[in-house]
This record gives structure tokens, C-alpha cells and sequence, in this order.
């Protein structure tokens, strides 16, 4: 016989729209306002799913996400979901579900043997089994460990879906729209409050939803709604759970958007994560019932009896034989009373000895009774009750057992900055431990079971939410809906007897039984941080929202302590489970992260400008004229600059205006060298130290006027450069007279090199007067094109005769086409930065590989450039003895010995016939190839340094198992006496 | 032989349509002023005389003689419109035109696409009409200046113009939005 099944009218699904879905990929129907467990239950319920461990079957328990046993894979291939609670999933035209952990089937599943070892599968088995015989055992079985257990998939290829992420700003944040959570929002709002209410479930109402439609209970919701709904200061979010509560008032909303089948292709969404700021908060965030713990409490048809009633009223789904209603507190009534009303056949069975003849008022009731077992192994057939002391009282048959014992409130989000929740006797609930002072709870959450408490907790606490906030507006009044109500007044038992030692479980989702706990104790995993570990109650994905108090209850009767002194776990976010796609959003594939172009990126792009990425740049490797791959392409570049002209897009550089009375005195402070008298017109290459002396970055500055500096950094470190040189003028230096000002967005750059490029600059710029007299190397030019500023300066990372040429960036463009084109009868081509970094291996010229901020200035070779006389940062931690150390690593130039061999950046360098071990003497920085050399050659830092010029050393590179030999020289392959750059 | 080139230029497709329109900004101006320390006063007197009032608190621009000057730290200002003269000893003035492109939203959804990307909140109450923000958008600096009800202007570092303007076309497609 089917459990389950429709009742021809009532409920709030809609009855003329027919939703058709798969299961295991059988057809089944359903119909709009479904979700797929109610539809299953629609459809005859019974076994939806195996348990994790023992393979037993398992029925629909609860209607909300704490659901721990009706657990799907929705959807297939990328988009495929794994443990998705059914009770939460909305029923969609379409939906594929599967179930999980059952194989072949769910009905007939071959794991479920493991019921017959069970007394091999308790608590801390996987620990004791699978350690031995080796240290590394457990990675051997852990594979098919997890295979057996069968927790849903997920899919390894990409989701197609879209996801977005937001951020939102309220006054009032109203969580839970729950009766209680409907008079906050509307008090706050009707005061004047910005008021946000977010609801986990697709409609709003929270227990209000289990009343009849149309019923003054319901009718009272609807009220409210369109009320909350008329006013524009007020957002409704529902299918919004709020996952996590961090500092600031800060908050994490899920919303799902499933059921508008979204269309990643038109923008849409699947699920939106909000980063909500709240002013004010007040959680009516409800209450979730707990089971009873009885032997074989995990047979589909044993419910949760307010989900039982929300099955009745929400979905019409009622059992199609005789119910039980097993409880320890008043709010199972409720239950029973509208199975009565439904005409369905109920019998209640108290574990009280007496009950308020108001609520069994035509009722039957058993008082004193306890539920000692039920019979069907896919499907309760039947219950025993028995008295207190363990002899039969009756036995009945039923097709669903709903059972209540008690109440725990959701404290999860109270909970979630570190505010532990207290015990409250008078309850016997945990309820939220303290607030901080924004912060408020009412309703279920306090432990304010009774429907009017609930409003009227809710009522003043959305009031005082407004009225801290300002609002004065008057929120007038609000009557509770005239409607019988049963509070949760009870007892604190929840375990019956189990005279033939059956499994009763605790945590369902992870197979937790009592004797589980019971076997925690005795191996001493007693406190409730051990027992979760040892025992895995409380870690599934429902994270033990039916289950913590029950397991709690029994450890504290074991240790013979109260619950408060047992204690709790501590809640962290996610309330539920929250995808990683939610969190990303918007942030994947091209939009992973954002992408710096060069002023001359579209024209390198139409080219044959072949880029690659550094930092957020896209910077222009090479050339295709010069070649179709980088190895081949940059040494035709690098033969252009040291035979002819190359001009290459140096607009990455950072750029930074630095002005002021005090300018040449802080540039002084900052750079190693001296920049006080650097006269007007002239330009300086310069080193900075952080105030450990570690180089921090090198580049040239020039000085355009009296108070004006013109700073270039490297592309690598002009965020850091800029934001020191601000710390510094913030904090040691305020009173300096000097604003710093990053423009490296402002000026595009390129680099015009090799022995021609005086001449492409002419031709460039005719009539100009570019001579050695006019403008020597280390000179600057300012002057205008047709209105356009153009800064000329004469250095060279190259090693060459060169030039940088700025302009402002939106004009950098037509100036490069214009140079091309100018200097075109003398062959001048663009060149990428695999030339420009090699250009200057061979000059011997530092970069961002070199200082890699381990570094000091003599590591790098450049001590002498230190001013002896003035003080500048580093200066005073630079001759700590470890510094200036003999064998400390310093900048060498390497030369490979064996033709045909390659060096490679990041080898191991070690002295000839030293054993290959370990760290080495120092590593190869950059490496190119020698165009000038004919050889592979590289910068190195190595201990000692110079010391060993002309020694012969090993290059190790591990990766490829390789050994080369090299010689040691200076870091200057190439004029060193700089003849050509003062051509 | 020079034009101006936006950081933009050939990327602006005609969009899918919407209530949402989208596009850059030209033919604006920008500097920075900033004042030297213990010239404060001096330079503000300065601006005075130029300008007009001055703003007084951060998020906040004023207008005057055809100019607009957004206070953006302790005096620091953000000028458009035409330069100014300040003297060395009273503060430095830098040009930025070149610096940043200039994107707009305009449309019902304006505030929201922009709360995709930028922890604003974009509610009347906190961000009026002439308000502005300098805030960040998908990890790169931007400046919100609400210049309409429903029209806010996004000055974009230029470097990152591009990737600024596909990641507000993708915000905008939920909503519908078109190019102009």
C-alpha cells in the first residue's frame, strides 16, 4: 500500500497547471507549487533515498531545508547539483531527479548488506579500520570508502548557468517572514524604516502557511503581505536565505531564481548572492521540531508532525491510512486537529500524563504513552505504544507516525560572530545567547511559541528597529489573527524506550545512532566538539538541524551533567549549503579578473602584436613580422635595436608626478642616490631601499622644472612604489611640501632604440634640433606637436642609443603610427618585451626578476651608487653585518660552456663538484639568448658573487633533471664602458 | 596627425536593447589640485576666486564659472571644465584627462547594475542627485558621480576602461540595455 497520496481538493498548489518531472528517469506529474518531495509523497511517497552508511531506506521527513533524508541530484551533465534536500526543490516543468546512494536502486540496493556488519560500522570505524597496516593506508581506501558511501556527484564540467553577486544597503533587515517576522517588517515599515524581509521558503508566511486557505489565519497573512508589498521602502525577497552573519552588520543572502527558468544566454541569473549591510537586524528566523529518538525511527512514514501538517495544508498530501501523532509538547495538536478537520483517521499518543483538555478536546489521546517501535520496512505499517515502564499499551496500525519532540529555535545566525546560545529550562530550548546592541529575535526563535506572543514580540521589535534608527512614523497596531492557537509547551523526553536494542537514530542524514553516542562516552570523546568528530553527528549537509539537541540530551544524560553544561557546537556560515558558483558570480571566464591594456593595445592587437599576461597587463610579447613563435621572433627584434632602430610600448611603466617646493629634497630621502642637484632638463636613474634595505625598485627620474619631477617606476611595483612614497608623506614626512600623483594612465610611452634612433626621431620630429648638444643622454625635451605635449628623454634600458617619447595616452597611438610611418625609409619596427627584457640581459641591466625583494643594492651590484654623505631609507639597516657578509649571493653574469645546451631561469647554482643538493650557492634570475655572444647567457645571483668571476659552476634545473656547466663573469656583457649610448 | 583616441574606440556594439542605455563620455576635461601642507587656506582663497564656493565635505562637488570641483580628501579636489592656476607654494595641479574614460548608465535599473559591482549604496537617502564616490568596480578604482534621477557617470582608470566597459555591458544584460 502507498503511504501517501492527493486529496482531491484543498491545499496551495495549482491544480491546472501540471508539472511533469523525472525521477531515476520514470516520468511522474506533479503540479505547480510543489516541491519534488511533495509531489513524491503525491505520488505514493515511500523510499526516496539510502542512508549514507548502513544503506537503510529512507522517506520524506520534513518540508523545509533542515531535511536530512530526501536528498537529490537535480539536473545532468554540467549541470548536475548533488544534494539537494527535496523538500526545498520547487517542482519545475522538467526537473530531472535523482536519487542518491542506492545502487542498482534505491528499492533494492545492493549496500544495504552493510546493515548485516553493522555492529563493524560504528562510531570512529573508518579511523580504527583503515589506518594499518602502513602510514599511508587510509589514502588507498579512501576512494573506494567514498564510492561506497555514495554521496551525490557533482559535475566536473563547467556550469553553464550564470551567477551573480550584489551588494544591498537597508535600514531594517527582517529575517524570516514568519508571523513574527511579518509584524517587524511592518511595524518598521509603517514607521518609516527601509525595511528588507527575506524568507528561505517561495512564499511568505513561514507556519502561517499551514493554515487552510482562506482561513483567518491565512487571510491575516495575506493582509500583511499586501500591505508590506504596497510600500516602496519595503523589499520582499523571498527563496532568500540568509547564510551567514559576519562583523559590520554584514550579511550573506542566497536567493534562488530556478523556478524563472533563467536564461544564462539573456543574462538571467540562476542565484543572486546579496552582501547586505543592515542597519538593524531582527531575527524571527522560527524554529525547526525535533524528532524522538525510538528504534527504527528512520522508516519512511515517520515524519516531523509539523511537516505533516504543511504537507496536509500546503500540498494537499495527506497518508492514506491511519496516523499517529507521537509528541511530548502542545504543538503537535495543531497537527492533529486539522488531520480531524481533514477528515483523516488520527490517534495521539502524549508522553505527558496529563494535557489541557482544551487541545484533546475530540481528539483520541493516549497520555502517558511511548513509542517503542514501528513495523514496514519501506513503509510504516504499524506503531507500538507502550506505558513508561516498558509494557505494551497498544499497538496500532498507520501509515504515517508523526512525531514532535519539541521545538530547537534557529539560532544558527544569532550565533554566527561567536554569541553562544543559552539553555532555557522553562522551554527546554536553546535560545540565543545575547545580541549585540543593533540586534534583535522574536517569535519562535525566543522561544515565543504562542502565535500572539509571536506577533507581539515581532510587532515591538520591528518598532524599535525604526525608532532606533530615527523613524517616528506611527506603526499603529496589530491584532493576531483570531485562531486557535497550541504554543510548544511539553517535556524534555525524547528518547523512548528500545527493549530489543534497535537502531534509533539521531543524525539521519549521517547514520548517527544512540549507541553511537553512547560508545563516544565510553572511549571518552565526551566533550560535544569530540563527540561531532568521533562520531560525524551534525556534519552532513543538513549540519545537524534535527538532530543536535536530541544527541546533546543523551551525552549530557551519559555524563550525568545538564545540556547547558554538555554545551553546543558552534554555528558558522552557511546556514545551508551555498554553491561556490554563487560566490563567484559574475567572476568567471573572461570576467575572472579585470585587464590593463596599453594605450597601444588596439593597434598591437591589428599588428601582429602577440601578448601575454603580466600582472593585470596584457603586454605585447612579440612581433609575428619578426617571427610566429617568441624563441624565434625576439632575436630578430633584438637584432634590429643593436643594428638599426626598434621603437617598443613602454606605456606599462608606472608613471608618477611628483611636485613641490620640498620635491628634490623627498626624491633625495627616497633614492639611494643623490637627487637634490639634479639640475633642471636632466634625468637620473635612481634605486629605492624599503627601511630593511631591500631594493625595493629602480627607474628614472627627471626634473621638468624648479618643483616638478617626472617619476618612472617598473611596470611590477608602481602600486607599491606609489603607495610608499604617500605612506611617507603621510606618516614620516608630513610636513615636506610635495603631492605625488600616480599618471601612468595619463602618458602613454614608447621606447625608441638602437644606433638609428636619433635619426627615426627626426625624421619623426623634423626640424627639431636632436643633437648630443641640443639633447645629451640623460636629457629631457618638452615641447608641442599641433598643441600636443611630447616629453623626449634620452636614456637607455637597452643599452643602445635610446629614447622614451610620452604623450598623452588618448594621442599615444597616432604619435606611434606617425613615428612608423615617419621612419619607415630606415626599417624602424615595432619590438615586443621579450626583446626589451633581453636587451637588457645583456647590457646587464636589473629588473622585476632581479629584485624580487630579497635583495639589497649591493646584492644587485649597485652599492657604489649610494650617497655617502646624505641619508636615505635603507640606509641605516643596510651595513647590518649579514648584509655586507663576503659570501653573501650578488649579482654575476653566467655564460653557458656547452653549445647546444640551454640555461634556464630559476636553475640551482652549485661549485664545481659540489654534491647537487639542497638550496645551492645561488640561481639563475634571467636568461637569454646572446645575440652580441653568440651563447646563451643569463644574470645569476650567487654567493660571493664576483668574487668567482671566471670560475667554472653547475647549473641545476631538477625539474627536467638537468645539469650545465657555466662561467661566472660580470653581469656586463655588452659595452661597458657605455660608448654607445653617448653617440 | 593627432586625434584623440578613446580607450574605447571600435568597442561600443549596439546593444540587445532596454531600458537601460549605456556609453562613454567625451570632450571632458579633468585635473587634480591638491594643496601643500600649510597652504591650505591659501590655496582654497585661491580657488575661491576662481571658481566660487567650494564644497565641504568629501562627496560633494560644487559648481561655478563653467566648472565643476568634486572634494575628494582633505583639500584635494577633482576639476573639470578648465584648469585653474595655483601657485607652487600653494599646491599642485595635475592633468588626468588622459587618465580616466568616462563611462555612463542612464535607465530604471541604473543604481542596481551599479550595485553588482560597487558596495554603494545608491539609495536616495545616501546618495543623492550630485553625489559622488570614489569606490571600486570589479578590482579597479572608479568614481560614481550621480548626474541625473536615474544617470550616473563612471570615470574609469583608461587601462582599465576596456575590461570596465565589457563588465558593465554583462551587468546591463539582465536588465536590457543599448548603446549610445
Amino acid at each position: 500500500m502507498k503511504g501517501f497520496k492527493r486529496l482531491p481538493s484543498g491545499g496551495r498548489i495549482d491544480r491546472a497547471k501540471a508539472i511533469s518531472f523525472t525521477l531515476d528517469g520514470k516520468a511522474k506529474q506533479g503540479f505547480a507549487g510543489d516541491t519534488l518531495a511533495s509531489a513524491l509523497l503525491a505520488g505514493g511517497g515511500g523510499v526516496v533515498g539510502r542512508s549514507f552508511k548502513y544503506h537503510r531506506p529512507r522517506g520524506v521527513m520534513t518540508a523545509g531545508p533542515e531535511e536530512p533524508n530526501a536528498l537529490f541530484t537535480l539536473g545532468s551533465g554540467a549541470t548536475q547539483e548533488p544534494n539537494i534536500p527535496g523538500t526545498q526543490a520547487e517542482l519545475l516543468e522538467g526537473l530531472a531527479a535523482r536519487t542518491q546512494n542506492g545502487w542498482p536502486s534505491v528499492g533494492f540496493d545492493v549496500m544495504a548488506i552493510n546493515q548485516r556488519f553493522a555492529k563493524l560500522l560504528t562510531a570512529g570505524f573508518y579511523y580504527k579500520t583503515f589506518m594499518g597496516p602502513r602510514k599511508r593506508s587510509w589514502m588507498l581506501y579512501e576512494p573506494f570508502i567514498r564510492k561506497a558511501a555514495g554521496l551525490g556527484e557533482a559535475s566536473a564540467d563547467p556550469d553553464p548557468a550564470r551567477y551573480d553577486t550584489r551588494r544591498a544597503f537597508t535600514e531594517v533587515l527582517v529575517v524570516g517572514s514568519g508571523p513574527a517576522g511579518l509584524a517587524a517588517a511592518l511595524a518598521a515599515a509603517r514607521a518609516g524604516a527601509r525595511v528588507i524581509l527575506a524568507e528561505q521558503d517561495s512564499d511568505l508566511g513561514g507556519s502561517l502557511l499551514s493554515e487552510p486557505v482562506g482561513s483567518a489565519g491565512d487571510a491575516w497573512r495575506a493582509t500583511a503581505i499586501a500591505e508590506l508589498a504596497a510600500l516602496p521602502q519595503v523589499t520582499l525577497m523571498t527563496r532568500t536565505t540568509v547564510q551567514g552573519l559576519y562583523d559590520g552588520n554584514t550579511l550573506g543572502l542566497l536567493e534562488r531564481r530556478d523556478h524563472l527558468s533563467p536564461d544564462p544566454a539573456k543574462g538571467q541569473a540562476r542565484q543572486v548572492f546579496t552582501t547586505l549591510t543592515a542597519q538593524r537586524i531582527v531575527f524571527a528566523t522560527g524554529a525547526i521540531e525535533r524528532p524522538l529518538v525510538f528504534a527504527d525511527n528512520d522508516r519512511p512514514g515517520v515524519m516531523l508532525a509539523s511537516s505533516a501538517l504543511a504537507y496536509l495544508q500546503r500540498y494537499a498530501v495527506a497518508p492514506s491510512g491511519p496516523a499517529l501523532v507521537v509528541t511530548n509538547n502542545d504543538s503537535a495538536y495543531r497537527t492533529a486537529h486539522a488531520f480531524k478537520a481533514a477528515g483523516l483517521q488520527v490517534v495521539v499518543a502524549d508522553t505527558r500524563a496529563t494535557v489541557d483538555a482544551a487541545l484533546t478536546a475530540g481528539l483520541e489521546v493516549e497520555t502517558a504513552a511511548r513509542l517503542v517501535g514501528v513495523s514496514g520496512a519501506h513503509g510504516v505499517t504499524a506503531a507500538r505504544l507502550a506505558r513508561a515502564d516498558g509494557s505494551f499499551l497498544r499497538a496500532l496500525p498507520s501509515t504515517l507516525v508523526a512525531v514532535s519532540g519539541g521545538w530547537s529555535p534557529a539560532v544558527h545566525l544569532t550565533s554566527h560572530t561567536g554569541i553562544k546560545p543559552r539553555w532555557d529550562a522553562a522551554t527546554a530550548c536553546f535560545l540565543p545567547g545575547g545580541f549585540a546592541a543593533t540586534h534583535a529575535a522574536c517569535g519562535a526563535v525566543m522561544g515565543q511559541f504562542a502565535l500572539g506572543q509571536a506577533i507581539a514580540a515581532g510587532f515591538t521589535a520591528g518598532r524599535d528597529a525604526a525608532a532606533a534608527l530615527g523613524h517616528a512614523g506611527n506603526s499603529g497596531a496589530l491584532a493576531a489573527p483570531d485562531i486557535q492557537s497550541f504554543g510548544a509547551a511539553g517535556e524534555p523526553l525524547w528518547r523512548m524506550p528500545n527493549p530489543r536494542h534497535r537502531k534509533a537514530f539521531l543524525d539521519f542524514q549521517n547514520d548517527v545512532s544512540d549507541k553511537d553516542v553512547a560508545q563516544a562516552f565510553d572511549e571518552g570523546y565526551r566533550s560535544v566538539e569530540h563527540l561531532k568528530r568521533y562520531t560525524t553527528l551534525g556534519m552532513g549537509t543538513d549540519q545537524g538541524k534535527t538532530s543536535n539537541i536530541n544527541a546533546l540530551a543523551i551525552m549530557a544524560g551519559l555524563r550525568d551533567v545538564t545540556i547547558p553544561e554538555a554545551g553546543t557546537t558552534t554555528f558558522r556560515p552557511p546556514y545551508t549549503p551555498t554553491a561556490i558558483g554563487a560566490l563567484a558570480g559574475r567572476a568567471v571566464g573572461k570576467h575572472f579578473r579585470p585587464i590593463r591594456r596599453s594605450p597601444l593595445h588596439q593597434w598591437q592587437e591589428a599588428n601582429g602584436g602577440v601578448f601575454i599576461e603580466a600582472g593585470p597587463w596584457l603586454r605585447c610579447w612579440y612581433y609575428t613580422w619578426a617571427g610566429d613563435s617568441a624563441a624565434s621572433a625576439y632575436i630578430k627584434e633584438m637584432e634590429l635595436v643593436r643594428r638599426n632602430v626598434g621603437v617598443s610600448d613602454v606605456s606599462y611603466l608606472g608613471k608618477i608626478d611628483v611636485q613641490g617646493p620640498d620635491a628634490p629634497e623627498f626624491l633625495n630621502r627616497v633614492y639611494v642616490n643623490g637627487f637634490a642637484k639634479l639640475p633642471v632638463g636632466k634625468a637620473r636613474y635612481g634605486v629605492m631601499l624599503n627601511d630593511d634595505a631591500v631594493a625595493l625598485d629602480d627607474g628614472t627620474t627627471t626634473r621638468l622644472s624648479e618643483n616638478r619631477f617626472f617619476m618612472t617606476t617598473t611596470t611590477a611595483q608602481a602600486g607599491e612604489v606609489m603607495s610608499w612614497l604617500e605612506f611617507l608623506l603621510e606618516t614620516a614626512w608630513p610636513e615636506l611640501r610635495v603631492q605625488v600623483t600616480s599618471i601612468t594612465d595619463a602618458w602613454g610611452g614608447m621606447a625608441v632604440s638602437g644606433p638609428n634612433a636619433r635619426k627615426a626621431l627626426e625624421l619623426t620630429f623634423p626640424g627639431r634640433d636632436l643633437s648630443s648638444a641640443a639633447l645629451p643622454y640623460m636629457g629631457v625635451l618638452e615641447f608641442a606637436v599641433e598643441g600636443v605635449p611630447i616629453r623626449l628623454i634620452r636614456l637607455s634600458f637597452s643599452g643602445e642609443l635610446a629614447y622614451e617619447v610620452y604623450t598623452p595616452a588618448d594621442y599615444t597611438q597616432d604619435l606611434w603610427e606617425h613615428l612608423l610611418a615617419a621612419a619607415a625609409p630606415l626599417g624602424i619596427k615595432p619590438y615586443g618585451l621579450e626583446a626589451l627584457a633581453s636587451l637588457r640581459i645583456e647590457k646587464g641591466h636589473v629588473a622585476g626578476l632581479d629584485l624580487d625583494h630579497r635583495n639589497t643594492l649591493d646584492d644587485i651590484g649597485l652599492g657604489k651608487m649610494a650617497g655617502k654623505e646624505k641619508d636615505y631609507i635603507g640606509r641605516a639597516m643596510r651595513f647590518r653585518p649579514k648584509l655586507q657578509a663576503p659570501e653573501r649571493w650578488s649579482l654575476v653574469g653566467l655564460e653557458l660552456l656547452d653549445a647546444g645546451q640551454k640555461l634556464r631561469g630559476g636553475s640551482i647554482l652549485f661549485p664545481q663538484g659540489a654534491e647537487l643538493k639542497g638550496h645551492g650557492h645561488g640561481w639563475i634570475t634571467s636568461v637569454t639568448w646572446s645575440i652580441e655572444l653568440n651563447k646563451y647567457i643569463a644574470l645569476a645571483l650567487y654567493d660571493g658573487g664576483l668574487k668567482h668571476a671566471g670560475e667554472e659552476i653547475v647549473c641545476a634545473y631538477p625539474l627536467l633533471n638537468e645539469t650545465v656547466r657555466a662561467k661566472v663573469v660580470s653581469p656586463h656583457f655588452i659595452d661597458q664602458e657605455g660608448k654607445r649610448l653617448h653617440v | 596627425m593627432f586625434e584623440r583616441r578613446s580607450a574605447l574606440a571600435g568597442a561600443l556594439h549596439a546593444g540587445p536593447g532596454g531600458p537601460l542605455t549605456i556609453g562613454e563620455v567625451r570632450g571632458w576635461t579633468l585635473w587634480q589640485v591638491t594643496a601643500q601642507p600649510g597652504a591650505e587656506a591659501a590655496m582654497m582663497s585661491s580657488l575661491v576666486a576662481q571658481v566660487g564656493a567650494l564644497p565641504d565635505k568629501v562627496g560633494l562637488a560644487t559648481q561655478g564659472n563653467g566648472r565643476t570641483l568634486m572634494l575628494v580628501g582633505p583639500a584635494q579636489y577633482l576639476l573639470s571644465g578648465g584648469p585653474v592656476t595655483v601657485s607652487d607654494a600653494e599646491g599642485a595641479v595635475v592633468e588626468l584627462t588622459h587618465a580616466r574614460t568616462r563611462l555612463y548608465v542612464e535607465g530604471p535599473d541604473a543604481a542596481e547594475v551599479l550595485s553588482r559591482g560597487a558596495p554603494l549604496d545608491f539609495h536616495d537617502s545616501a546618495f543623492p542627485l550630485g553625489a559622488f564616490a570614489q569606490t571600486g568596480i570589479h578590482h579597479t578604482p572608479v568614481l560614481i558621480y550621480r548626474v541625473g534621477a536615474a544617470r550616473y557617470e563612471i570615470d574609469a582608470l583608461r587601462t582599465f576602461a576596456l575590461t570596465l566597459w565589457h563588465w558593465l555591458e554583462d551587468a546591463c544584460l539582465p536588465f536590457g540595455f543599448g548603446v549610445k
